[in-house]
């Protein structure tokens, strides 16, 4: 019995390797007995002792990406009365306008929820947020820089982050107003901040606690969680939306 | 006895690891092309097919550009190194790559991409990338310089001096190039400067 644990190492280093690395397995990971990577061990910690909140994860379902606001009632989200008739329209019409049809990117926070996964990694002075969908990254300082005073407003903002026990602290702001945070249509000014807090729960789970502080468009600030799991041993693929469109010409909503 | 063999061995190649790490040069930061570069040059003469027939520009379609035409500028780029795989942040396209340094081999019958699947190993003090896996839409450089899937780029990242990255790019294509050829693009370290979001769609004209 002494011996299964090298054995399977052993098994998992030799396994065929397919394109995209999809089966390449993740360095490190607890494993159970069966080989497969034990999602219920206890959070990795880095040096430092923080958390280690790298790795490969992805959204539970399609839930938050239709809805963010999925767990609360109706009229526990704070709409200004524009974005209360904002919102209504575009549920109304079928999200004829959601920029995603267009390939245009997913905004800060609606990335958190997409169904494609997303890939953390860390270095000295920023986390880095490496994304399957589009293909493209958001980089999260953490060397103490505050917001550039001529910073252009984008669709993912300008992200900071700071630990805070054993949350990591995300805090976004310089976001263009131009993002739907799901497919129903919750809008987000440009007057928003966004903090998602980040605390891995064990080795295969994360919450991120979501809070939207947009006086613009919201009456009060208001507080979701998304609970995203690890994918082990595998890699992103490329995801190009431009290269395949063939929805823009036929969405004509309501 | 295996157990305490293990051990040992594991001991006496721990200074030497660990020394082999430390003595890596430090690539990260935020570079920035000098000047756009073309392959035209050493590209033009040694094309199999010169009389194929160029088409549009892939990149006025938003997609994802490509290697080496990532490299070639003008737009900077960002190097972030982790002991198990530097990542290449583009402003270009908001768009990276990663590179895996972490031993694995290059995977054997890759879904063709635009960016490719690339693994790093160190040469001395350069990076050596390789790279396959490409589809055959991409161009190589703004020139509109062809290849096909059987496209194999070696780029070698050499910080010759702190402010200075010479990137050694080597294009190995037997169905596109009667043989491999090498330019070579410069970037200087642009200390000041940070990425800024570059969405095409919304520069689409």
């Amino acid at each position: 019995m002494k011996k299964l644990p090298g054995a399977s190492v052993l098994l998992v280093a030799l396994a065929p390797l397919h394109a995209q690395w999809l089966n390449y397995p993740t360095k490190g990971a607890p494993r159970t007995k069966d080989g497969k990577p034990d999602m219920s061990a206890p959070t990795p910690r880095t040096k430092d002792g923080k958390p280690d909140i790298t790795g490969i994860w992805l959204a539970n379902g399609l839930k938050y990406l239709i809805n963010i606001a999925a767990d609360l009632k109706p009229d526990e989200v704070p709409f200004q009365p524009w974005a209360a008739a904002l919102y209504k329209e575009r549920r109304e019409n079928l999200g004829r306008d959601d920029p995603n049809n267009l390939c245009l990117p997913s905004g800060t926070p609606e990335k958190d929820a997409v169904t494609s996964p997303f890939k953390i990694l860390q270095f000295p002075g920023e986390m880095l947020i490496l994304y399957e969908s589009r293909t493209i990254y958001r980089q999260v300082f953490t060397d103490g820089r505050t917001m550039p005073k001529d910073f252009q407003p984008s669709w993912q903002g300008f992200s900071t982050g700071h630990w805070d026990g054993d949350d990591f602290v995300v805090e976004t702001a310089g976001l263009n107003g131009k993002i739907w945070m799901d497919t129903n249509g919750h809008p987000l000014s440009e007057a928003a901040r966004v903090t998602e807090r980040y605390r891995r729960r064990d080795f295969g789970h994360m919450d991120i606690q979501i809070t939207i502080d947009d006086p613009k468009a919201y009456t009060k600030p208001w507080t979701i969680t998304e609970n995203p799991h690890l994918l082990a041993d595998t890699e992103l693929m490329e995801y190009v939306c431009e290269e395949n469109n063939k929805d823009a010409l036929h969405i004509v909503g309501k | 006895m295996r157990f305490s063999t293990t051990v040992i061995l594991a001991l006496s190649l721990a200074p030497v690891v660990a020394l082999a790490q430390v003595r890596k040069p430090d690539l990260s930061g935020v570079w920035e092309p000098d000047g756009l570069q073309s392959m035209h040059t050493a590209a033009s003469a040694l094309l199999l097919h010169p009389e194929a027939a160029k088409g549009p520009d892939p990149d006025a379609n938003c997609t994802l550009s490509g290697v080496p035409r990532l490299d070639l500028g003008p737009q900077p780029f960002k190097i972030l190194q982790s002991p198990d795989e530097v990542v290449i942040l583009y402003q270009a396209f908001t768009t990276f790559r990663q590179v895996f340094t972490d031993g694995r081999p290059l995977p054997e019958d890759p879904q063709p991409s635009w960016l490719g699947y690339s693994v790093g190993k160190w040469d001395g003090d350069t990076l050596v990338v390789d790279t396959v896996g490409f589809n055959d839409t991409t161009w190589l450089d703004n020139a509109g310089t062809p290849h096909s899937e059987s496209l194999h780029v070696t780029e070698r990242f050499h910080r010759r001096d702190k402010e200075h990255l010479d990137i050694q790019i080597t294009i190995d294509d037997p169905k596109t190039f009667k043989h491999p050829f090498t330019v070579t693009q410069q970037a200087s370290l642009a200390p000041s400067l940070e990425l800024t979001e570059f969405i095409c769609l919304e520069n689409k004209k």
